[in-house]
């Protein structure tokens, strides 16, 4: 596989399915591991770290979800290039960022994926659509068990899996789901949310997950501790929380379809972002992502039939880097939003 | 090395000196550690450089405190009075520049010359990190960090998944009364005090 085949291929999460797929684009899991007796990478010399990369690449081979995985090393891309990883929610910005030997293992349909050498040497990682962190974690500890058996991982009695940071320390499971707010965030309802959930021991971040904006109204809500409750116990209450959001998204959605005053804003707003994504000659990404959210809102409220999975690969192969891979040579300014115009105009003709 | 206040007699603790606003660590004798006020249980009374955290906040300190672990009447612990526990421990000072939140730089003054035997990085190398060095890491600035665990996440034991299929479970009542008599006994301070820790949440659990 090459960058330009990785850049066109549907991931299996991008497929809009699974329990509210439509308001709830994904559900993943992480587990942080390292290595027994080996300085975690922020710490090792470039020896330990490109043998750490090879034993944990090697490890992986075979693992349920990994066969015939491909294993990317991110020193030898470019910057622009690592980019796609970090675009497809396969790379935390951190390993794109880093240096040195680094990367990823990543099996065929991107449901299981392996990133070596991040804040951590091992970050397993499994995501599917829908609210479903409970299936994710389930994939996550398959490719545990079978890792385990070949990495001595740090493991402490008392602390549980030992990790760099102190705020990953006993599960190392970061639950995480990616859910649409749009009718929260119109209500002007979205903070309140945030606080409560915050209240409940959640984060709330943006699309790309730590230090990243809310582009297009998508949250990501994960649990912040990972020490003192076992992983079931976090994934149900994380679960439950999100359905919570879920039912507030949904209230305030059936408030505005309701008042025909309110609806017909947004509707008006709906196919003005129709009419910029058909037609805008330069688009940037803030302009793509809140345009595809408010074809979601539209698609939910019955006046534009644009499939889910279809939204959320404009949301994904509308940036920089995969636009960069499509046309085999890294993008800027005007000439980045022209070509991300003609190919949004391009996937949506299509779709009509 | 000898003691860096007399000079005479071999150094044994940790004492961290304030002085005209600055703190600075140095290696003392007990000699000069009685001087001070932290030599005999009377001196209790006397404070240290900085004064402790209450008891029962951050769950690091040592037992032999006036917080009771078993709720029991456990005998007083022999060996040197908890005031030098304390100053061995590295409890004072140890909540300075500690945050909840994104940065985690971890010890306070009593580790600052302290240095991890597997990866080299010192306890003042921390100060100014979120991440630490490696696994030996938690074993060498244990307790500092017990604080900054209990800010996270509010716990200091790991319940879930372990390696090989087996897990961490919460252990019973009775089995943690006999490892922390044992701890006591064998003036194993830091694990008398993990252990009355995971008591009181025990107690604290609905059943």
């Amino acid at each position: 596989m090459n960058l330009r085949e990785l850049s066109a291929r549907r991931a299996a999460w991008m497929g809009g399915e699974g329990p509210h797929g439509d308001v709830v684009v994904s559900s993943r899991v992480r587990l942080a591991r390292d290595l027994r007796g080996v300085p975690f990478p922020n710490r090792a010399d470039d020896v330990a770290r490109t043998r750490a990369f090879r034993r944990v690449t090697e490890a992986c081979a075979g693992v349920p979800g990994l066969e015939d995985a491909d294993t990317w090393n991110l020193d030898a891309l470019r910057s622009a290039d690592r980019d796609l990883f970090v675009e497809r929610h396969l790379a935390s910005r951190d390993l794109a960022a880093g240096a040195g030997a680094r990367g990823l293992v990543v099996g065929k349909d991107e449901t299981h994926s392996v990133m070596i050498n991040e804040e951590d040497h091992v970050r397993i990682q499994s995501v599917t659509s829908g609210l479903n962190p409970a299936y994710s974690l389930e994939r996550a500890v398959e490719m545990d068990r079978a890792l385990e058996g070949r990495l001595e991982y740090a493991v402490d009695d008392r602390l549980g899996y030992l990790t760099a940071c102190p705020s990953n320390v006993g599960t190392g499971l970061r639950a995480s789901v990616l859910i649409h707010l749009p009718a929260l965030v119109l209500a002007g309802e979205v903070r309140k949310v945030h606080r409560a959930v915050a209240g409940m021991g959640l984060a709330v971040r943006g699309w790309f997950g730590e230090g990243s904006a809310a582009l297009g109204d998508f949250y990501q809500l994960s649990n912040q501790r990972t020490l003192g409750s076992p992983e079931e116990d976090v994934v149900s209450r994380l679960t439950k929380i999100a359905q919570r959001v879920l039912e507030l998204e949904m209230n305030a959605r059936e408030r505005l379809r309701d008042a025909p005053a309110r609806r017909l804003r947004v509707e008006d707003r709906v196919f003005r972002s129709w009419g910029t994504l058909l037609h805008a000659r330069l688009l940037s990404v803030e302009q793509l992502m809140s345009c595809a959210s408010d074809l979601r809102l539209g698609r939910w409220l019955g006046v534009l039939d644009v499939p889910a999975d279809r939204l959320t690969r404009l949301a994904i192969f509308g940036q920089r880097g995969h636009l960069g891979a499509r046309c085999g040579k890294s993008l800027d300014g005007d000439e980045e939003a022209r070509e991300r115009a003609e190919w949004v105009r391009s996937e949506l003709s299509a779709s009509t | 090395m000898s003691c860096e206040r007399c000079a005479a007699r071999p150094a044994k603790l940790k004492y961290t000196e304030l002085r005209e606003g600055k703190s600075r660590v140095l290696w003392i004798c007990e000699e000069c550690a009685r001087e001070l006020g932290f030599g005999s249980p009377e001196g209790e009374e006397e404070p240290g450089p900085e004064e402790p955290r209450p008891l029962g906040e951050a769950g690091s300190d040592p037992p032999g405190e006036p917080a009771d672990p078993s709720g029991e009447k456990e005998d007083p612990p022999a060996g040197p009075p908890p005031s030098l526990q304390k100053i061995v421990l590295g409890v004072v000072g140890v909540s300075a520049g500690l945050t909840g939140g994104g940065e985690e730089a971890i010890p306070g003054e009593e580790y600052a010359a302290v240095r991890c035997e597997d990866c080299g990085i010192t306890g003042a190398e921390l100060r100014d990190r979120t991440l630490l060095g490696c696994p030996r890491c938690y074993e060498t600035f244990g307790k500092p960090l017990n604080d900054l665990l209990l800010r996270l996440h509010g716990a200091l034991e790991h319940e879930g998944r372990l390696p090989g299929g087996a897990r961490a479970v919460p252990p019973d009542a009775a089995e943690l009364h006999r490892e922390l008599r044992e701890a006591i006994e064998g003036q194993d301070f830091e694990t008398a005090a993990r252990l009355r820790d995971r008591l009181r949440r025990l107690r604290g659990r609905p059943e």
